[in-house]
């Protein structure tokens, strides 16, 4: 038995429904203070909803709870709000950039301390000593929206930092995080645990998370098992298996050698945003960032191809680059013709896009719908050949079940398959998948991956990002990386 | 000078001026308010001289529109429309009418740049949280939708491709992209609620912004629509 | 009724839906500048803008419809008016009032039911007080006394049919799908109180 004051979380047989499901059942756990322990899980097991418990957004918020105790650093926070909570812990969220409601950090820093009542008179000189103890004075007077992914998440980092308290969530702080800004993290995280503060990781990678304290897992069932308790490593890995969340790398289907024809050109394609900056009454200036300078690449049908490099670097801007909707200077071919020239209905029709967040291409109220109206756009189809043939599809795909589900609400590793899904209904000649494993667990991962290879031995060919090197190195027949502004093929 | 008046004086000011200048009817008020109004935005520090112009040329353009439906159309003049079919002349009662018209629009308009165009949104919320007592959570809302401005531009541009990209054409007025915005927007409010709570924000917080109510504020939001209304009953 | 008070969240939906139709607002000024201008040589261009009049609306009443507590139309048509008023208003203060007023015309026939009926009569009753209460402000704006009563009535006409089609008939069905999707509070606490 550990004494009350060693623990810096305790729940006690928590149950909790939303949404008319049972969603987590009669859990138990402790995590003693100076302890850094990996919550993992399949898409969809409850991890998120675990975590909104912990800080106490459900049951405010919705849903049913039930529980003998929720206790922090000794104290029952079980009738206590979310912004009660936050004195005892706080987290770090999927999406760095709605988690700031302020224009730049220093004004978010400020937000943070005027929440906990300082003293204004100190806050600024607490901003500049946390800034500086970090090296992101740089950040301080930035727009987040000019920031990138990685700095985002850093920013998240230093706002959790800000205020003293015993416990910190992460909910998968490295989706979108490149290799470096991830090793910087790790070394602030172990920083927070020397200091005898306590970590909740929830990660679907779990390699990266050999160091930590503990593993636990939260299975199909909605039950959790702590791993360190278990005898074997292999009725671990069974149990992980089982869950979806490791797989046999072993397993991709190899493919022949591509054609040889050339579906995608870059001719010295110069990439950059622009922007109108006011900065006195009389002068305006326009700020060219340049991305990626005088990139040449072919793309042949039927390949599958990477484009890897660091958060921030201009990946998702030359996929729309590509389809015409980001500025660029040189040219890009498809097929031999410049896509400027093309109308945009011709272009739209030869490229499909699945975006790195695929609930942004639904627009109906249920999976089968969804599906009709892909296919009713590629081809007339009477309204019962229409439904007939994508409850085929829905069949093949394992969705079945969900054909009168609503899109929305499906989890994210649903919702991704869905719009691919969508995508490939139509005869498209190029499909750019922006992040197609972003937090998705290792089982869904691959279902994805399987599904883009198929389609590039169907002779479509693929572009997709990722900063997962694994997943890259297994299903990729060639790899780009950004670095520096170049393009250059490292396989 | 308007720039470093307190904002809600500047608001209350305001909003009475206009509501006063609504129940004169002359238009050499509406002038001298106008030009009033001229002059606080040339000296202020914050109107962007292309704006201003920019700003100016559809507020011209609706004054000179209801110019002519006042001269044109005049409810003096439909009656004696209905008696012998003349042609307006550009003197007498009808030019006049149409004048008023013109010039009330452009004196109310005037007097909104002048507000709008020189008030800084940062103080604006935290004057009407100090002095107006709008509640903490409106005001942070409203901060917090302004700074993601530019972000719901760039989602409304991508919810629209991501359609042209499934083949499926966007009409305008069209209702897709506008629902796939709502979802998002209902996502994105539990979202940011969230973020913001658990950084412990609620209504109990101190600001280090601090607004204050001096003399000088005062008298502008009473000076203003005395200054209105004399003009308006007195003067002319 | 649902006298719950207004959370965090219910303000920032309010907020949001604010800018998003920010930007459908700033288009319907521009469509209505354009209109206006062909307009003024007939003297006819006080007509401009009422073919879109129905679009100031829209927010208020789905931020109603989605939230489902009283005053919601109000307080965003408040909150529209002062995100508009930050990023440049040509009118100012004045849209606070007119925001007010519009709220209010919206808000009436959910009041008169208690916030508890959300159907297309509803959604078309609150049109058409909306309609009239901003007719009678900007009545009183541009003063329509001076103006012949058949450019009035013409006023009112479009402005009432603008009024119906995008506040009670688009938004209307925007919601409904909404409320399809499942995405909606309401429906979860519904669904807690049947379990
Ligand atoms: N408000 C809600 N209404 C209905 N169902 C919900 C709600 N919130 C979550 N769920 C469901 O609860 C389940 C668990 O969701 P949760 O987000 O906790 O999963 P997760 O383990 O974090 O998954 P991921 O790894 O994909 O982030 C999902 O099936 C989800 O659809
Ligand atoms: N429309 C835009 N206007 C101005 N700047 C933009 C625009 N879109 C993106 N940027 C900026 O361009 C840079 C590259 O963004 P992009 O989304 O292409 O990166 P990415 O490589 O896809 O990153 P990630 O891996 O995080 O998705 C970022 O710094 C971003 O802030
Ligand atoms: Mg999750
Ligand atoms: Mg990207």
């Amino acid at each position: 038995m550990k004494s009350l004051n060693k623990l810096a979380l305790s729940v006690e047989d928590l149950s909790f429904e939303i949404g008319g499901k049972k969603r987590i059942d009669s859990v138990s756990f402790e995590v003693d203070k100076g302890e850094i322990v990996l919550l993992c899980g399949g898409s969809g097991s409850g991890k998120s909803t675990l975590a909104n418990i912990i800080i106490g957004y459900y049951p405010e918020y919705g849903g049913k709870q039930d529980v003998s105790h929720i206790r922090i650093s000794g104290e029952d926070v079980q009738y206590q709000s979310v912004v009660e909570r936050s004195e005892s812990v706080r987290t770090i969220f999927q999406n760095a950039r709605l988690s700031f409601s302020m224009k730049t950090l220093r004004e978010e820093l400020v937000f943070i301390l005027e929440n906990s009542r300082f003293n204004p008179d100190e806050m600024n000189g607490m901003v500049e000593d946390k800034a500086r103890e970090f090296n992101l004075d740089y950040l301080l007077d930035r727009s987040f929206d000019d920031l990138s992914g990685g700095e985002l998440q850093r920013a998240a980092f230093i706002c959790a930092d800000l205020v003293d308290v015993p416990l910190y969530i992460m909910d998968e702080p490295f989706a979108n995080v490149d290799e470096e800004t991830m090793q910087d993290y790790i070394r602030y995280m172990k920083e927070l645990v020397r200091k005898g503060k306590s970590v909740v990781i929830i990660d679907h990678h779990v390699d990266r998370w050999n160091w930590v304290d503990r593993w636990l897992l939260l299975d199909s069932n909605q039950q959790l098992h702590d791993l360190s308790l278990m005898a074997s490593e292999t009725t671990k890995r069974e149990l992980l298996t089982k869950e979806g969340i490791v797989v046999d790398a072993s397993a991709v289907p190899k493919r022949d050698l591509e054609s040889k024809e050339i579906l995608l050109e870059l001719d010295k394609v110069t990439l950059y945003h622009e922007k109108t900056i006011r900065k006195s009454l009389f002068k305006k200036e326009t700020q060219t960032t340049t991305l990626i300078e005088e990139a040449y690449f072919n793309l042949n049908k039927g390949s599958l191809t990477a484009l890897v490099g660091p958060s921030g670097i201009g990946k998702t801007s030359l996929f729309k680059a590509i389809l015409n909707v980001s500025p660029y200077k040189g040219e890009i071919r498809l097929q031999g013709k410049n896509i400027k020239t093309l109308k945009p209905e011709n272009l739209y029709s030869k490229i499909g896009l699945v975006f790195q967040d695929p609930s942004l291409q639904f627009v109906k109220t249920n999976v089968l719908d969804e599906m009709v109206l892909s296919l009713t756009a590629w081809e007339k189809l009477e309204d019962d050949q229409a439904e007939t043939k994508a409850r085929e599809i829905l069949d093949q795909h394992h969705f079945e079940n969900k054909a009168s589900q609503s899109p929305w609400v499906m989890s994210q590793g649903q919702q991704r398959r869905l719009a691919v899904l969508c995508m490939t209904v139509g005869d498209q000649n190029l499909l750019l998948v922006d992040e197609p494993t972003y937090g998705q667990d290792a089982r869904n991962a691959k279902k994805i991956m399987d599904k883009l290879n198929e389609l590039c031995r169907q002779g479509v060919t693929c572009l997709f990002t990722s900063h997962d090197r694994d997943l890259v190195d297994a299903y990729a027949d060639q790899v780009y990386e950004i670095k520096e502004k170049k393009v250059c093929q490292v396989r | 000078m308007i720039d470093s008046i307190n904002p809600t004086a500047k608001t209350i000011g305001t909003l009475i001026g206009t509501l006063i200048l609504g129940l004169t009817f002359q238009w050499q008020v509406n002038s001298v308010v106008a030009l009033l109004c001229l002059l606080f935005l040339v000296t202020s520090k914050r109107t962007n001289p292309t704006t201003l112009l920019k700003i100016m040329v559809p507020i011209t353009l609706i004054s000179l529109s209801y110019f002519f439906t006042g001269w044109i159309f005049s409810s003096e003049q439909a009656l004696f429309a209905l008696a012998n079919n003349s042609v307006p002349s550009p003197s007498g009662k009808d030019f006049v009418n149409g004048l008023k018209l013109g010039t009330r629009i452009f004196s109310f308009a005037m007097l909104g740049i002048s507000y709008s165009l020189t008030t800084d949104p940062h103080e604006l919320i935290a004057s009407f949280i100090q002095q107006a007592r709008m509640p903490m959570k409106m005001g942070y809302a409203i901060l917090t939708a302004i700074n993601l401005t530019s972000l719901i531009q760039r989602e409304r541009d991508n919810s629209k491709l991501a359609l042209q990209v499934r083949n499926i054409p966007v009409k305008p007025f069209d209702t897709k992209p506008m629902f796939t915005m709502m979802i998002r927007m209902v996502r994105w409010s539990e979202r940011l609620s969230l973020a913001m709570e658990s950084k412990g924000f609620s209504e109990d917080r101190v600001m280090q912004m601090q607004m204050t109510i001096k003399r000088r504020d005062i008298l502008f939001a009473v000076g203003l629509p005395m200054l209105i209304a004399i003009l308006g009953f007195a003067v002319f | 009724m649902n006298r719950n008070k207004l959370t965090l969240r219910d303000y920032l939906l309010m907020a949001l839906i604010s800018v998003v139709f920010g930007v459908l607002y700033l288009m319907a000024v521009y469509a209505g500048t354009a209109l206006t201008t062909i307009l003024t040589p007939f003297g006819l261009g006080v007509l401009g803008y009422e073919p879109f009049f129905g679009i100031w609306f829209m927010a208020a009443i789905i931020t109603t419809y989605l939230i489902r507590k009283p005053a919601v139309g109000i307080i965003t048509e408040v909150i529209a008016a002062l995100i508009e008023v930050m990023l440049g208003n040509m009118f100012g203060v004045m849209v606070l009032v007119s925001a007010f007023i519009q709220g209010v015309g919206v808000e009436i026939p959910f009041a008169l039911t208690k916030y508890e009926k959300y159907s297309y009569k509803i959604a078309m009753l609150s049109a058409l007080s909306a309609a009239v209460l901003s007719f009678l402000w900007t009545g009183f704006r541009s003063n329509y006394l001076a103006m012949d009563w058949r450019i009035v009535a013409t006023i009112f006409v479009i402005r009432l049919l603008s009024s119906l089609f995008f506040t009670g008939y688009l938004s209307k069905r925007i919601c409904d799908k909404l409320d399809e999707a499942g995405i909606l509070n309401h429906n979860l606490e519904t669904g807690e109180i049947i379990e």
